[in-house]
């Protein structure tokens, strides 16, 4: 027994053609969108995974749901194979997946029905309480196509939390919100996560946004060419406040040496460059 | 100035109209005398006050123009220059007479008619949608129904009217047989092309929730198949009405195709132009159900982006 609470070994996973097949073997040309995947993510422990766009990001967070299922390979949650999605697993999806024919918070009602039967008053509550969390008071009569990308992203967000499932998977839960409320939900999250009064949430987490991944994370996977390419432990204490990190020094380090993967995409010391030097 | 002088131009050419109307009215009125000119007096007059209440509405005094100009053009045209052929070509106040006349037959037809029609359409929309769910859902039974869905969806229901008529009890089973299998087809094709559709995200969304098979189809592709539905019923209403008219015509005793058809039977025209126009009147009422029943359904579709 470990205390890893989701461990993969070994995963591959292609998607399927346009005729609905997996072709394998026939044409050994054509690679799977993951290849021998393996890494484990510890009970409360914050993850993220960043890598350039096409890499499998969403593909891995997809199997971790249980949406896809690996061609090889083996997938495990508290040392269970996973098989299938489950409420243990809550997903932020990267185009928010709402449901336009209900309102905001009937959204957000809807995910929490789904786990927990609660009176109607309540509910409703509860739904409130988290599109409140997310600066959403007041906008939950509205239609998602009456919100902004943003605001929509929140919904899907709050409708995320207010499900309290242990494990969290987000798919770049942040990218189309704007600046300063992606600050806030940052904050949140860090504060929500920090709590150790329940028992603590794990998270993977996906992102293109390297200081985001610093700020929230405890370990960084760098994804590269179907498989994780680096991996990286924060090396930075809890809690963690963003005005204190970029004080100290490890910071600026491993934000250096992260930056340098990112940019080394091509295998050109693109590091050396002088405008990536003034960059960071 | 030019242009204020053609907008007052334009805003009493009805009022002109309705004087004139008016007058030639009051004309027929000394020849025929007042009892059969009344109703039409009576509903110009009635035209006209509502034009006038209603005038901040832009679109009520132009539809205004189109009713009067036709009027007026059929009310020359048939009481002063086709006065041999009069019984071919009855003018607009022996039609508005009839209407006075046979008001409770009208509205009858209006009423049963329009049951007929809700009711094809309730059917149709309840086993379209129902079997267009299970069916999109099951890729075997889509794949084996759709080619044969879309055949028999292009076969004319008035074909099989005879048959249906032979097999089923009344000629009102058989209209409402027609009129429901005629709309079923496109129903239950849009259904299932939709739903086998279903946004990935949406859909997988759903699979992380663990939604039982029912809250699935009734929670989630039941919404997402209505604005295809509307879609679907708007572009079949005429066709509805075809079905509806032709299969009152083929035996039924009621209805404004039974209506039309009676009074062609016995020649007797005036009864049918009443009839055209009531089959007018019964279309806007069906129009206006549609959209007030649209425009609830579908609140939270962005009309700018879809084409609703
Ligand atoms: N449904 C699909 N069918 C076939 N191929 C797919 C499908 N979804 C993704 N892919 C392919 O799998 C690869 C990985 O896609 P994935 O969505 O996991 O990328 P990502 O890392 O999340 O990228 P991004 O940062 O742009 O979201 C891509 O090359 C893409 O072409
Ligand atoms: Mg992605």
């Amino acid at each position: 027994m470990s205390s890893d609470k989701i461990r993969l070994e070994n995963v591959s996973f292609r998607y399927p053609d346009e005729a609905g097949k997996k072709n394998d073997k026939k044409d050994a040309a054509v690679r799977g969108q993951i290849e021998n995947l393996s890494f484990t993510v510890k009970e409360g422990e914050f993850v993220s995974i960043i890598g350039g766009s096409g890499c499998g990001k969403s593909t891995t967070l997809s199997l971790i749901a249980g949406l896809n299922k690996p061609d090889s390979g083996k997938l495990y949650i508290d040392d269970k194979e996973i098989d299938g999605p489950g409420k243990d697993r809550g997903v932020v999806f990267q185009h928010y997946a709402l449901f336009p024919w209900m309102r905001a918070r009937r959204n957000v009602e809807f995910g929490i029905r789904q786990v927990r039967k609660l009176e109607r008053k309540e509910l409703r509550a509860t739904a409130e309480r988290y599109l409140d969390i997310v600066g959403l008071k007041g906008e939950g009569n509205k239609y998602p196509y009456q919100l902004s990308g943003g605001m929509q992203q929140r919904v899907s967000i709050a409708r995320l939390l207010a499900m309290q499932t242990d494990i969290l998977l987000m798919d770049e839960p942040f990218g189309a919100v704007d600046a300063k409320n992606r600050v806030i939900l940052q904050d949140l999250l860090l504060r929500l996560l920090e709590k150790d009064t329940e028992k603590k949430k794990t998270v993977v987490f996906v992102t293109h946004d390297i200081d985001e991944a610093i700020l929230l994370s405890d370990r960084i996977l760098f994804m590269k060419g179907r498989k994780i390419y680096r991996e990286l432990t924060v090396p930075l204490p809890h809690p963690r406040d963003r005005e204190l990190i970029v004080t100290s020094k490890h910071y600026h380090e491993f934000r250096k040496e992260l930056f340098a993967l990112f940019y080394d995409l091509d295998g050109e010391d693109r590091y050396e460059n002088k405008n990536i030097e003034y960059f960071i | 100035m030019k242009i204020k002088i053609s907008s007052i131009l334009y805003r009493t050419i009805p009022h002109i109209l309705f004087v004139s109307l008016l007058v030639l009215s009051l004309l027929q009125v000394h020849t025929k005398g007042l009892k059969p000119m009344l109703p039409f007096i009576v509903l110009v007059a009635g035209l006209e006050v509502l034009s006038i209440l209603l005038y901040k509405k832009w679109e009520i005094p132009a539809i205004m123009d189109i009713i009067f100009t036709f009027i007026t053009a059929w009310f020359v045209y048939a009481n002063y220059l086709n006065t041999r052929v009069a019984f071919l070509f009855p003018a607009p106040n022996v039609v508005v007479e009839i209407f006075w006349g046979d008001v409770l037959l009208i509205i009858k037809s209006i009423v049963s008619s329009f049951k007929l029609l809700v009711l094809g359409f309730f059917i149709a929309i309840v086993l379209g949608v129902g079997f267009g769910l299970i069916c999109g859902n099951v890729k075997r039974l889509r794949n084996m129904l759709l080619p044969v869905a879309e055949i028999l969806s292009a076969i004319p229901a008035l074909v099989y009217a005879p048959y249906a008529i032979a097999v089923l009890p009344s000629f009102w089973a058989a209209g409402l047989f027609v009129i429901s299998s005629g709309l079923f087809w496109p129903i239950f094709i849009n259904t299932m092309k939709t739903v086998s559709n279903l946004d990935k995200e949406l859909y997988d969304y759903t699979r992380t929730l663990k939604l039982s098979k029912w809250d699935l189809l009734y929670r989630v592709m039941l919404p997402y198949c209505t604005p295809g539905l509307f879609n679907t019923l708007t572009m079949q209403i005429s066709s509805a009405f075809m079905l509806l008219i032709g299969a009152e015509m083929m035996g039924m005793t009621s209805g404004v195709g039974w209506y039309v058809k009676y009074y062609v039977d016995f020649s007797v025209y005036k009864k049918v132009l009443a009839g055209f126009i009531t089959i007018g009147i019964l279309v806007s009422i069906v129009n206006a159900c549609m959209t007030l029943v649209k425009r609830r359904a579908l609140v939270w579709v962005d009309t700018k982006r879809q084409n609703i």
